[in-house]
This record gives C-alpha cells, sequence and structure tokens, in this order.
C-alpha cells in the first residue's frame, strides 16, 4: 500500500493547488524554514486521519489550537482540501479529504474514497474502507511511519511513548492492542467491587445478629431487677409458671363465682392471650363481690342517719333538762306570768302617784300666779282668806314637791319599771326554752322517721328502738362488708400474683424467643434471591477471571513473541543507528517481563538503559534509527509503504547527516521515503551521493498572496 | 454460615493460631464423610490434603486453604500436587474458606494454568470455577461437624479430630 501522489488546496502554507508525485523511491521537498515543507507532510496525516492530528491529543503537543485552513482574502468560498492518491493491489485510490471554508471549529471534515472500479464512498463507508484496507490508525502511523521533528525526541526520552514504540517495532501492536481492550476492563476492581459488596453484606448480617443479642443482654438486666436468675430463663420455668398463672386463675375464679373459660396452660399463646386480661377480667366480673357496694353504701347511709339521730337526740335532751332546770330555779310560766302582772300594777301605782305631784305643783303654780296677778301676796285667790305669807309659803311648797317629792316618785316609778322588766325577761326566757325544746323534740322525731325510712320499717311495725335497730342493722352489715373485703382483697393478692408470674412469664417467653433469634443462623441459601445473587457474582467472578486469564494469556504470548522478535528488531535497529551515527555502539531492545505486565527499553550492550546518557544528536539519531526499523519492518508485512521525515536533521553534525542519508538510502528499500528538510549536507547527498530512484521537489518563498510554492522539480 | 459456626470456628482462630488451617481440614473432611463419602484420605503433612471418593463414585483431590484476609496463594507444590492427581484420575478442587460471617465454603475446580503458582488470589476470583453442587452437599454437614467437634482440648486438638474422622468406616488417615 504505497502512496503515489497528494494535492494540497488552502491546507496550512499551501494555498493554491498543487500536486506532488509521491512514486519515486525517495522524495525530497528541500526548502528554507516556513516555505510549506511540514504543511505537505502534514497534508497526509489529515487525509487520513481528519481532526484528530489538529488536536493536542494527537500525542503531538505542538499540535494545540493549530489553525487548518490558509488564511486568505475574504469571500474565498473554495474549501480546504487534500487529496492522497494511493497504490494498492487492487489499484488506484483516491482519498480525499474536505472542509468547507465556512466550517465550524467542531465541524467534521467530509471523506471521499475512490476506489479502483471508481466508485465513491462518503463519511462512515469511507472511513470504514480505511479500516478495512489495512491504513495504519493514527497512533501506528505517527510512531511507526512519520518522524515529526517537534516529536522526535520525545520518541526516546518518554519512557511510555519509547516502550508503546518498542513494542509496536516488535510487532506486537495487535498484542498490546488486546491487552489495553482486557486490561482496561480492569477485571481486580471488578474483584474489588464485589468484595466491597459482600463486606457491606457481611456488615449488615452482623448488624442483624447483634440486634437480638442486645435485646438478650437488655432483658436480662430487666429479668436481674425482678429477682429472675440466668438460671430461671428457661422454658421449663416457663412452663411451671403457665402452670401456676392457670391454677390460681382457677382457684380464684371459683371464690369469686366466675364462669370464664381458662386456657390449657399447655398452650402458650392461648395463655398469652389470656393472661394479659385476667386481671381486668376478675376485677370487673365477679358475682360475689357484687353486693360489696351496695353493702358499703348501705353502710353508709345507716352511719350518716345514725350519727344524725344522735346528735338531734344529744341537742334535744340538752334543750329539755336546761327546759326543767328553769321551770325549778325561776318557776313555772303561771308563776312567771304573775310576777310580770304584779310588776305592772305597782308600775302603774308609781306612776300615778308621780303624775298627781305634776298636778299639785301646776296648781300651786297657777296660784301663786293668781296671787301674783292680783298683788294680793297673803289672800287666796279662791276663798279670799287673808294667809299671810301665803305666796312664801306656796314658793316653798312648790320647791319642795317639784324636787325632794319628785325625785322620791320618780325613783320608785324606775324601781317598779325595772322590775316588771326584769319579770318579762324572765318570762320570755322561759318561753324560749320551751320552744327550743318542742323544735328540738321536732327534729328527733324527724330524724327516727328518717331511720325508719331506711330500715324500711314503719309505725305499725312493733320497733320502738329505732336507733336500736339501726345499729344492729349496721353491724350485719359490717359484718357482711368484712367478709366480702376479706374476699376483694384475697382477689387483688391474686391479681397482683398473677401480674408479678406473668410479668416473669412475658421476661423468659421474650428472652426465649430473643435467645432463639440470637442463636438463629444466617442461612441464606434457602433464599431464591440469594442463590440468584450469588449466582450473578460467580458470573462476574467467571467474567473477571476470564478477563485475568485472557490478560495473562495475552502477557504471555507477547512475551514470547517479544521474546522471538527482538534478535531481529535488534539487528534492524542497529544497523540503522550505526549507519547514522556511523559508528559501532550497541543499542539494543530489552524486553522487560513482570507479573504485572510487560515493557520495553532501549539499553546499551551491558544492558543499561541507553538514553540517560546519550546526547542531543544521539537521542534524534536514535529516533530515526527505531522509525527506519520499524518502517522497515511494516513494510515487509505489505502494510504503509511509506516513511515521513519532517526535518530529520535536527542535531545532527555533517557525518551524521551522511550517515542519515545512507540510512533513508537504505530505508528505501522496503519503503518509499518523503524527507522533508532545509539545504545542507542530507539535501545535497540525497541529491548527488544516492542511487536510488528520487524526486527532487524544491520550493520557492512563501508569499502572503501565493502562499507555498513549488520553484523546481526534478526526478533522478 | 450459621453464627454459631461462625461464632466457634473464630474462637477456634484464636485458641489454635498456627493449627487452625489443619483443624478446618479435618472439619471439612468431617462434613465429606458426614455427606456419604465412599472412601476419604486425610494428610496432614505432605502431599494432597483430601482425596475424596464421593458418594456418586466421582473421584476428587482437594486443597484446602483457610482465607483469614480473603485472599489465598497456592503454592506450586500444592499445584503440581493437583495435576499430579489428574493423571491418578481424580478431579482437582481448591476447597477455600474465608472468615466472614457470610462466607461459606468455596470448592473450585481447578483448570490447569487458570491458577499461577505463588499469586495473590481474592476468594471472589476462586467463584469463578465453585461447584455449587459440591458445596451445597457438604455445607450442612461441615456446620453439624463443627457445632459437634469444635469443644476440643487445649492440646492435641489434631489428634482430638483425627479420633473423630478415625470413627467413619471410610477414612484413612495419612
Amino acid at each position: 500500500m504505497k502512496p503515489t501522489a497528494i494535492t494540497v488546496s488552502r491546507f496550512r502554507g499551501w494555498k493554491d493547488e498543487h500536486r506532488f508525485a509521491l512514486d519515486a523511491s525517495i522524495t525530497s521537498i528541500i526548502a528554507d524554514n516556513g516555505r510549506g515543507k511540514s504543511s505537505l507532510l502534514n497534508a497526509i496525516e489529515w487525509c487520513l486521519y481528519g481532526a484528530v492530528v489538529t488536536k493536542k491529543d494527537s500525542g503531538i503537543d505542538e499540535r494545540q489550537d493549530w489553525e487548518l485552513r490558509t488564511r486568505t482574502e475574504k469571500g474565498d468560498a473554495k474549501p480546504t482540501c487534500v487529496e492522497l492518491e494511493l497504490d494498492i493491489a487492487e489499484g488506484l485510490v483516491k482519498i480525499r479529504r474536505e472542509r468547507a471554508a465556512a466550517a465550524k471549529a467542531r465541524e467534521a471534515d467530509p471523506l471521499t474514497v475512490e476506489d479502483p472500479n471508481g466508485d465513491v464512498l462518503f463519511g462512515e463507508a469511507a472511513e470504514s474502507w480505511l479500516i478495512e484496507a489495512g491504513i495504519p490508525d493514527w497512533e501506528t502511523y505517527r510512531r511507526a511511519h512519520c518522524f515529526h521533528q517537534e516529536a522526535a525526541r520525545q520518541r526516546v526520552v518518554s519512557t511510555n511513548e519509547r516502550s508503546a514504540i518498542l513494542a509496536a517495532l516488535l510487532g506486537l501492536d495487535d498484542d498490546l492492542a488486546l491487552r489495553d481492550t482486557i486490561e482496561s476492563n480492569q477485571p481486580s476492581k471488578l474483584f474489588a467491587g464485589i468484595d466491597k459488596t459482600l463486606d457491606a453484606l457481611n456488615d449488615e448480617a452482623h448488624r442483624v445478629l447483634d440486634l437480638p443479642r442486645q435485646r438478650l443482654g437488655e432483658l436480662e438486666r430487666q429479668a436481674a431487677e425482678i429477682g429472675l436468675e440466668s438460671s430461671q430463663l428457661s422454658e421449663s420455668n416457663a412452663k411451671s409458671i403457665r402452670s401456676q398463672l392457670v391454677a390460681r386463675a382457677r382457684d380464684l375464679a371459683d371464690r369469686l363465682s366466675l364462669t370464664t373459660d381458662l386456657p390449657d396452660e399447655n398452650d402458650t399463646v392461648a395463655v398469652r392471650t389470656w393472661a394479659s386480661k385476667w386481671p381486668a377480667t376478675a376485677r370487673s366480673e365477679s358475682p360475689a363481690l357484687a353486693s360489696l357496694d351496695g353493702h358499703r353504701r348501705q353502710a353508709s347511709q345507716l352511719d350518716l342517719h345514725i350519727a344524725k339521730y344522735e346528735e338531734e337526740d344529744g341537742a334535744w335532751q340538752e334543750t329539755r333538762s336546761k327546759l326543767q332546770q328553769e321551770r325549778q330555779t325561776g318557776g313555772d310560766e303561771a308563776q312567771r306570768d304573775a310576777a310580770v302582772t304584779t310588776a305592772e300594777t305597782n308600775l302603774s301605782g308609781a306612776t300615778n302617784a308621780l303624775q298627781q305631784n305634776n298636778a299639785t305643783v301646776k296648781l300651786l303654780v297657777d296660784a301663786k300666779s293668781a296671787i301674783k296677778a292680783a298683788s294680793r301676796s297673803d289672800e287666796c285667790p279662791v276663798c279670799e282668806t287673808s294667809v299671810p305669807g301665803l305666796e312664801e309659803r306656796l314658793e316653798t311648797t312648790i320647791e319642795r314637791l317639784r324636787s325632794d317629792e319628785f325625785q322620791a316618785l320618780q325613783a320608785a316609778e324606775g324601781d317598779t319599771r325595772t322590775a316588771l322588766e326584769s319579770a318579762e325577761s324572765a318570762r320570755d326566757a322561759l318561753q324560749k326554752l320551751v320552744r327550743d325544746e318542742a323544735t328540738a323534740r321536732g327534729r328527733v322525731e324527724e330524724q327516727r322517721n328518717k331511720l325508719r325510712e331506711v330500715l324500711d320499717i314503719d309505725e305499725s311495725t312493733a320497733v320502738h328502738d329505732v336507733l336500736a335497730e339501726a345499729k344492729k342493722r349496721r353491724e350485719k352489715v359490717g359484718t357482711e362488708i368484712t367478709k366480702l373485703e376479706g374476699l376483694a382483697s384475697d382477689r387483688d393478692q391474686s391479681i397482683q400474683d398473677h401480674q408479678t408470674n406473668w410479668g416473669r412469664l412475658d421476661l423468659i417467653e421474650k428472652w426465649l424467643s430473643a435467645s432463639e433469634k440470637a442463636e438463629s443462623s444466617i442461612d441464606l441459601s434457602a433464599l431464591h434471591e440469594w442463590s440468584e445473587f450469588n449466582e450473578s457474582l460467580d458470573e462476574l467472578a467467571g467474567f473477571g477471571a476470564d478477563l485475568a486469564f485472557l490478560g495473562g494469556l495475552a502477557r504471555d504470548v507477547q512475551a514470547e513473541r517479544s521474546t522471538a522478535r527482538a534478535a531481529e528488531v535488534n539487528k534492524a535497529l542497529g544497523k540503522y543507528y550505526s549507519l547514522i551515527t556511523q559508528d559501532d555502539t550497541a543499542v539494543l531492545v530489552n524486553v522487560h517481563t513482570t507479573p504485572q505486565g510487560i515493557s520495553y527499553d532501549l539499553v546499551d550492550a551491558s544492558e543499561l538503559p541507553a538514553v540517560p546518557v546519550l546526547n542531543q544528536a544521539a537521542i534524534n539519531a536514535l529516533s530515526l534509527a527505531v522509525l527506519f526499523a520499524q518502517s522497515e519492518a511494516q513494510a515487509s508485512v505489505n502494510s504503509w509503504e511509506l516513511v515521513a521525515l519532517d526535518d530529520p536533521v535536527q542535531s545532527l553534525d555533517s557525518e551524521k547527516q551522511k550517515g542519515l542519508s545512507q540510512a533513508i538510502e537504505e530505508l528505501a528499500d522496503s519503503c518509499s521515503v518523503l524527507v522533508a528538510t532545509v539545504p545542507g549536507q542530507l539535501s545535497e547527498r540525497i541529491q548527488d551521493y544516492v542511487s536510488k530512484q528520487r524526486h527532487i521537489v524544491t520550493l520557492g518563498p512563501w508569499s502572503q498572496s501565493d502562499g507555498a510554492s513549488i520553484e523546481s522539480e526534478v526526478d533522478q | 454460615m450459621k453464627h454459631e459456626v461462625y461464632r466457634r470456628l473464630n474462637e477456634l482462630s484464636e485458641v489454635s493460631d498456627k493449627e487452625y488451617g489443619k483443624l478446618v481440614q479435618k472439619l471439612l473432611a468431617i462434613a465429606f464423610c458426614k455427606a456419604g463419602a465412599v472412601r476419604l484420605v486425610e494428610r496432614s503433612t505432605q502431599g494432597i490434603d483430601l482425596e475424596v471418593t464421593l458418594p456418586d463414585e466421582r473421584q476428587i483431590a482437594v486443597e484446602v486453604k483457610t482465607a483469614q484476609d480473603q485472599t489465598v496463594k497456592f503454592g506450586k507444590k500444592d499445584l503440581d500436587g493437583l495435576a499430579s492427581q489428574i493423571e491418578a484420575g481424580l478431579e482437582p478442587y481448591f476447597a477455600a474458606l474465608g472468615s466472614q460471617l457470610l462466607d461459606e465454603w468455596i470448592l473450585a475446580r481447578y483448570d490447569i494454568g487458570e491458577i499461577k503458582p505463588n499469586q495473590q488470589y481474592r476468594l471472589t476470583q476462586l467463584r469463578a470455577y465453585r461447584d455449587t453442587e459440591l458445596e451445597d452437599s457438604i455445607r450442612e454437614h461441615f456446620d453439624e461437624a463443627v457445632i459437634e467437634c469444635t469443644n476440643l482440648p487445649d492440646t492435641n486438638r489434631q489428634a482430638a479430630l483425627d479420633e473423630v474422622l478415625r470413627s467413619f468406616s471410610c477414612v484413612s488417615v495419612a
């Protein structure tokens, strides 16, 4: 598969359309810097691989922000275009890639392939044709068929790049690709992922199992608090308690006259259901104790009325006693009425005497006034009898009546009044006592009637001492209450015992259940889901094992093939390196196999790493030698038959440039060589000393208006 | 595995230290016997750990490994030993038991070349070669063996298990 010509238009340095023949053994593009040499080599790459070669991840750092299209005048609508003519077994193929003038940055650059039959393939079909035809992929191309001046040093200095190139040199591209494919699936990560899942499940299983164990510990603490020893946490003890519960309940039910169904003591579920309800049943449904409350109410009622009766009776007896005493000491009602009458009479007499005195005084005053009016002080105005000193005598009498006599009469009237009041008070007090006694007696009678009512006896009943009868009845009720209260107390005690035993049974049963759970197995094998999960894990593990095995197999094959190819490759490498450097320094490919993988390096005759001690020129020479050896090997399997060398003379002195020309001549035996170089030792030697068919193209100066140009083309 | 089995194996591991692998091997041998092995040879020192004629007359050779860190490594001698059993008509197996609660015996067929000597393998990797039917046939018997036979004296534990093994008529303790 050999490129025979390339046509470029508006690509990098090339503006107008130019066609270059590549069918000579050696095509030499000679030009000073900046005249479009590299653009021509880049055009082959872009035509075959498209946009990938324009980016940094092309593997060539300098490709970042690479501008593909030539900068032309505005309005130029012609596309960027590269067409590669390829000679294959079936005939001539034209591979053409275009980029529209107005194409956007991410827009794909359409590819067309015109096959030997003249059929034209587009897009994906065209890309597929490239693959099927065996065009090397970009990575292989850049490592095995191309010498980029910007990547020359990197090819041998970078460990990974060097190892990859040497692997390719050994013809192990396919082995590497297989290994990459297998190992990119990272079976170890697959296994680690499965293990992580299983670890998480184990943690969860522990957690699930620890919960009942914690519960067990908590129940054992509770058991200790109610005095249950660990030896009592047993099924036999639980059975014994169940038996006790039912037996005691049966006894209590008999005493309480309860007609209730008791569970079979061996039926643990029935006992649990019954036991929790039994206290409420026993408290609420006892016919024997049904009358207790009634008796209590009756006793309470009797107590109340007896007390009231006794209180009222006491009050009456006290009132009656006071009345009797009052009569004895102060007389009865008649005597007190008589005393009042006497006092009233006395008061009337005293009042009359006082009034009479006052009338006398008035008469005397009138008489005195008449005497005075008549101016006859010694003559009686009535009988006109002359009484010497009459007026004075009247005055004296009036004075006496008004003072001494009046006071005496007034005192007497006051005394009789006081006596009357005293008699009236004594009479009233007795009357009040009489009334009080009657009232108290009435209350006693009222209480007696109420007692009769409580006792349910009437007047006709021959019960005279109601109080005694009430007390007798109260005593009888009290006796009954005492009896029933004893039964109730026994019931309460039985219920309390039941609850204590039920609590113990409940705890023991919970402990037994928790114990069973705590000791239960993690037997997931019966679970369908667990089986499916395990099968999935097994399949994953199988896949991982297959991958690991294939990876190992690929490594083994690779190691085997590496060893087998090493001698042949080292021969070619040594040949080209010696030609370029013009000395006999040995550089060999070393295959380093470890359990983790296979790596390749360049070593000297002592098997020490070669690169670290090489100078720039030697590194460049080595880079070229590796490429030449690789290209030779590729050409031998009828793969791509063109090596593109972009300014390969970097750092090479004239002796080594001479050696390089010899190496190119040697390589041209296996495949075509396209070499772009500045005028100098190499270009001259290719022109003048190489015996192979050559096509020499000299480029003219680059201009803004026309871009790159061909100055001359010579076939030699 | 059952929690009780897990607990007992953990205890056994703690008290028996380096002897643990051999004890577990003997417990596995007991499990095979309980599962109806027709013939069983158990070796504590040299050679294949177990040679078992199963109830269906299949003959297997088993290299037994315990995996406290969930990984196992097979020596060249182990693998060569297994390979030699193929020539004698036995099917070669690995038996590996992890230390986690959800672990069960992995009884994995040995395909020559797929397991490399002296490489660390996760138990998970061996799952690819499991013979689940064989595993199922001994699972419960192994649990029984652990529960019945791990109350061992502080000394001569192996001898105590050998005695249990000898009680099975199919057993030859080498």
